[in-house]
C-alpha cells in the first residue's frame, strides 16, 4: 500500500481557506490543538486516484516570522513535519498581499501549489488574471478554485498527487541585495559547519531569520555547535533595519510578478488610500490623531452648552418648586439637596456624555479609529509596547469595563495583563463630568484644553505605566499586530445615533441606580447626627472627611472633595453628584458652579489635582470586579488600586504645585 | 483643473495656515501685535497646533506634488477636508455659545461678539471651501456609503 500523501493547507485569514478545507475532506475530519498552545489543529483525510491525503489545516497567517502563536505553529509544521506538499490559498482579489506568504512559503523549500481563490470576485471587478504566467513566475502550480462550489477541486488534487510524486523541492529563492546576499551567504557557511542543522532546517532560510532577528531560531541555533560562531557573525546588525530591507525585496519581487500576471490587479488609488496615504503618514499621522480628538474634546464642551444650560434651567425650577411646596424640612431637604442635587447635578453632564459618544460613533463609523490604533501601535512598539492594546485603550474611552474584557483578543498573557493593568487609566465617560465642572468652573474658555489634557494624560500614564510594567514585574516582548484596515465610509447619521444611545443610555441608568442611591446616602452621611448643620463637619460626611482630609490636603483639596472621592470608588460619577450634595447644590451645576468657585479652600491649581487625581486615582467597583475576574486573582486587582492611588497622588501633588507657581493658589 | 493649480492652492493655503497658527502661537507670549486684533489672533497653543496641523498637511502636499508625486495630491484633499472639519468645529462652537447666551443668559450678542468671532480657522477654512468645491467629487467618490 502506498503511502499517505501529507498536505498543508495555508494561507492568510478570510481567504475562503476552511471552506476550501471542508470541500477537500468532508466530514472525515478531526479537531483538536496544536501541542503546547491553544490553537485549533483541523486535520482531515481524503480518498483519491487510490491514494489517502491527509490535510491539516495550518492557522490564517499573513507571515511566517514568529510574532505569533499561529504563525510558530504553521512554519514549525512545514519545517518539522515536512508535509508533502504545501497548498497556499490565495484570495485572488488581494494578490499583493498574499503573495507575500508565498515568497515566504517558497523559503521553506517544500513543494507549494497555489489554490487561487476568489477569482470570481477579482475577475468580478475587472481583473484579469493569468495563472499560467503567474505559475512560471513562481515556479509552482496554480490551480483556480472556487471553495463553495468545489470548482477546481479536482485539479487540485491531481496537481497534489503529481507534485508529490515527483517529490522536488522547490528552490526558487528571492535575491535581497549585495549586503544582505553576502551576509545570508557567510551565515550559511558558518550554519553548515553544524551536521544536525542542515538536515533539520533550509540553511538559507534560517539564515535569513537570523538576520531578521527571529528569537525562536535564534534560540535553535545558539544551543547548537555553531551558536557563537553565528552570534559573532550578528554582533553588529541592525536586525530591524535588515528585517524591513527584506520585506522591501519581497515586495519588490511581487510588484514585479503582478502586472506580467495579471491586468489591473494594480489599480490607482481610491478614495481609502489617499486618506491613509495622509493620516499614517510617518510625520503627520499622529499630530492629524491628536488635532481630531482634540477637536472632539472641544465640541464636546462647546456645543453641549446651551443643553447643559436648559437642564440647570429645569432642575432649578424643580428644586425652588421643592423648596416652596414640600412639607417636612428634612424631606424637602432630602429631595432638594438629596436627589436634586446629587442626580441633577450629575444629568446635566448628559448631553457633553452623548455628544462624546456621537463623535466617537462617527470617526469608529467612518473606519478612523482603526487608524488611530495603527497610527499609535507604531509608537507603542517602538518603546516595546503591545500595539494590539491600543483598541482596548480606545474603547476604555467609554467604558473601561468593556474595553478589558476585550482584552481577551490579546494571545500573549503578559500582553494582556499589562493591557488590563493600564486600562484604568484612560479615562472614561464617567470622568467626563468631573472634568467639566472643574474645567469650566475654573478655566473658562480654556475648559475644551483642559479636558483634551487630562485625556492625553490618561494616554501618556497608561503607556509609561505599560513601559514600567514590561521593564520590571512582567518581562518580555511584544508582538506586532496585523491589522486589516475597513474601507473609510461616510456614516449614516442613524447608525450614529444609535452608536451613541446604546453607549449614553447606560449613563443614564446609572443615573436612576447607582448614583441616586450614592446621592442618597451621601445626603444621610451630610444630614445626621440629628441636629447638626447640613454639610457641616459635624456631620458623618464631615467627620470622615476629616478624618482623610490629611491625605488630599497636600493635593490643595478639603475634607468636602475627599468625601467625593471616597465615594467615587463605587461610580465615578458619584464623585460630582456627592459634592452636589455637599454644596447643597439644589440648583443642577449652576449652583454647584457657584459654590465651588465660591469655597475659600478650592483654587485654579486645586482644581487640577481633583481632575488628575480622578483621572488616575483607582478603577471604579466595576471596573475592579472585571480586573478580578480577567486576571483570575484578587492580588492583581488589588495592585491595580494601590498602584493606581500612588500614581494619582503623586501626580496630583505635582500639578498642584506646578500649577499653583504659575496659576497661583498652592 | 490641473495639477499645476492643485499644487499652487496647496502652497498658497498650506502657508497661510502656517503662519496662522505661528502667530496664533506666539501671540501667547506677545499679545500686543497690532495685526494680530485685526486678523482675529489671539494667544491659543492648541488652536495654534492645529492651524500648524492644517498647514503642514497642505504643505506636504505642495512638496510631493513639485516633485511629481501625482499620490501628494492626497494630501491636498486631506488638507481641505480638516480645514472644513475645523472650521465647521469653530462654527458650532460659536452658535453655541450664542444661543446659550440668547436663550439662557438674556445677553444680547453684539456686532464687537461676532467680530471677536471672526478668527483664521473660521476664514482660512471658506477659501478651503473653493477648494473643495472645485475637487470634492473627486476625492470622495472612492469612500463609501455606511
Amino acid at each position: 500500500m502506498k503511502k499517505a500523501i501529507t498536505v498543508a493547507l495555508a494561507g492568510n485569514p478570510n481567504v475562503g481557506k476552511t471552506t476550501l478545507f471542508n470541500t477537500l475532506t468532508g466530514s472525515r475530519q478531526h479537531v483538536g490543538n496544536w501541542p503546547g498552545v491553544t490553537v485549533e489543529k483541523k486535520e482531515g483525510i481524503r480518498e483519491y486516484s487510490g491514494r489517502t491525503i491527509e490535510v491539516t489545516d495550518l492557522p490564517g497567517t499573513y507571515s511566517l516570522t514568529a510574532y505569533s502563536a499561529d504563525e510558530v505553529v504553521a512554519r514549525n509544521f512545514i519545517i518539522e513535519d515536512r508535509p508533502d506538499v504545501v497548498v497556499q490559498v490565495v484570495d485572488a482579489s488581494n494578490l499583493e498581499r498574499n503573495l507575500y506568504l508565498t515568497m515566504q512559503l517558497a523559503e521553506l523549500g517544500r513543494p507549494v501549489i497555489i489554490a487561487l481563490n476568489m477569482v470570481d470576485v477579482a475577475e468580478g471587478r475587472g481583473d484579469t488574471i493569468d495563472e499560467k504566467r503567474l505559475a512560471e513566475l513562481l515556479a509552482m502550480p496554480v490551480i483556480r478554485t472556487v471553495g463553495t462550489s468545489g470548482e477546481g477541486l479536482l485539479d487540485l488534487l491531481d496537481a497534489v498527487v503529481a507534485i508529490a510524486a515527483k517529490g522536488e523541492k522547490h528552490t526558487h529563492t528571492i535575491g535581497y541585495g549585495d549586503d544582505a546576499e553576502a551576509l545570508i551567504s557567510d551565515l550559511v557557511g558558518i550554519l553548515d559547519d553544524d551536521p544536525d542543522l542542515a538536515p533539520r532546517y533550509p540553511l538559507r532560510w534560517l539564515a535569513v531569520r537570523l538576520i531578521e532577528g527571529d528569537a525562536d531560531i535564534r534560540r535553535v541555533v545558539s544551543g547548537s555547535s555553531v551558536g557563537d560562531a553565528v552570534s559573532a557573525r550578528l554582533a553588529d546588525i541592525d536586525f530591524d533595519e535588515y528585517e524591513a530591507t527584506l520585506a522591501d525585496k519581497r515586495y519588490e519581487a511581487i510588484g514585479a510578478i503582478l502586472p506580467q500576471a495579471c491586468t489591473i490587479c494594480v489599480r490607482k488609488m481610491t478614495g481609502s488610500d489617499m486618506i491613509d496615504r495622509v493620516v499614517t503618514n510617518k510625520y503627520l499621522g499622529i499630530p492629524i490623531f491628536l488635532a481630531l480628538m482634540w477637536g472632539a474634546f472641544q465640541l464636546t464642551f462647546a456645543v453641549a452648552e446651551p443643553f447643559m444650560a436648559g437642564i440647570e434651567y429645569i432642575f432649578g425650577w424643580l428644586g425652588e418648586g421643592v423648596a416652596a411646596s414640600v412639607g417636612p424640612e428634612w424631606l424637602a431637604s432630602l429631595l432638594g439637596d438629596g436627589v436634586i442635587g446629587g442626580v441633577g447635578g450629575v444629568l446635566v453632564f448628559v448631553p457633553n456624555i452623548f455628544i462624546l459618544f456621537l463623535i466617537l460613533s462617527i470617526l469608529e463609523g467612518s473606519g478612523y479609529l482603526a487608524r488611530g490604533a495603527f497610527i499609535m501601535d507604531r509608537l507603542m512598539y517602538a518603546i516595546g509596547l503591545p500595539g494590539k492594546s491600543f483598541i482596548p485603550m480606545l474603547m476604555g474611552f467609554g467604558c473601561n469595563v468593556p474595553a478589558i474584557m476585550s482584552t481577551r483578543t490579546i494571545e500573549d498573557e503578559r500582553d494582556r495583563l499589562i493591557t488590563i493593568l493600564v486600562n484604568p487609566f484612560i479615562s472614561c465617560g464617567a470622568r467626563l463630568p468631573v472634568y467639566i465642572l472643574f474645567a469650566g468652573v475654573f478655566f473658562g474658555r480654556d475648559a475644551g484644553n483642559v479636558i483634551f489634557g487630562m485625556y492625553i494624560l490618561g494616554i501618556l500614564v497608561a503607556i509609561l505605566s505599560a513601559k514600567l510594567f514590561r521593564s520590571t514585574v512582567l518581562p518580555g516582548e511584544s508582538s506586532p499586530f496585523i491589522m486589516e484596515m475597513p474601507p473609510y465610509r461616510i456614516p449614516t447619521l442613524k447608525n450614529a445615533l444609535l452608536n451613541m444611545w446604546e453607549k449614553g443610555s447606560t449613563y443614564l441608568k446609572k443615573a436612576g441606580g447607582i448614583i441616586l442611591i450614592g446621592s442618597l446616602i451621601v445626603w444621610f452621611l451630610a444630614s445626621y447626627p440629628a441636629g447638626v448643620g447640613y454639610g457641616s463637619e459635624e456631620s458623618f460626611a464631615g467627620m470622615i472627611g476629616k478624618f482623610v482630609e490629611p491625605l488630599v490636603a497636600p493635593l490643595g483639596l478639603d475634607w468636602k472633595i475627599a468625601v467625593a472621592l471616597i465615594f467615587g470608588f463605587v461610580a465615578k460619577e458619584i464623585v460630582v453628584s456627592s459634592l452636589g450634595v455637599l454644596y447643597g447644590a439644589e440648583e443642577g451645576s449652576a449652583a454647584l458652579s457657584d459654590a465651588l468657585l465660591a469655597d475659600p479652600a478650592l483654587s485654579a491649581a486645586g482644581a487640577l489635582a481633583v481632575m488628575v487625581f480622578v483621572l488616575l486615582y483607582m478603577p471604579c467597583v466595576a471596573t475592579l470586579a472585571v480586573i478580578k475576574k480577567e486576571t483570575g486573582s484578587w492580588r492583581w486587582a488589588g495592585f491595580s488600586v494601590l498602584y493606581g492611588l500612588v500614581v494619582a497622588w503623586s501626580l496630583a501633588f505635582v500639578t498642584f504645585h506646578v500649577a499653583g507657581f504659575f496659576l497661583g493658589g498652592a | 483643473m490641473s495639477e499645476y493649480q492643485k499644487r499652487i492652492f496647496a502652497a498658497l493655503l498650506g502657508v497661510l495656515y502656517l503662519l496662522a497658527g505661528a502667530a496664533t502661537i506666539i501671540a501667547v507670549a506677545i499679545p500686543e501685535i497690532g495685526i494680530f486684533e485685526v486678523l482675529g489672533i489671539s494667544g491659543d497653543p492648541a488652536g495654534g497646533f492645529i492651524l500648524i496641523v492644517i498647514g503642514g498637511t497642505l504643505f506636504y502636499g505642495y512638496l510631493e506634488l513639485s516633485k511629481g508625486i501625482h499620490e501628494g495630491v492626497a494630501f491636498l484633499h486631506v488638507g481641505i477636508a480638516l480645514a472644513l472639519v475645523f472650521g465647521m468645529i469653530q462654527l458650532l462652537s460659536t452658535g453655541a455659545e450664542f444661543a446659550t447666551m440668547a436663550l439662557f443668559e438674556d445677553e444680547a450678542i453684539t456686532l464687537g461678539m461676532l467680530r471677536e468671532e471672526i478668527v483664521p480657522v473660521l476664514y482660512l477654512a471658506l477659501i478651503a471651501l473653493a477648494g473643495f468645491i472645485a475637487w470634492g467629487k473627486e476625492f470622495s467618490a472612492g469612500l463609501l456609503r455606511g
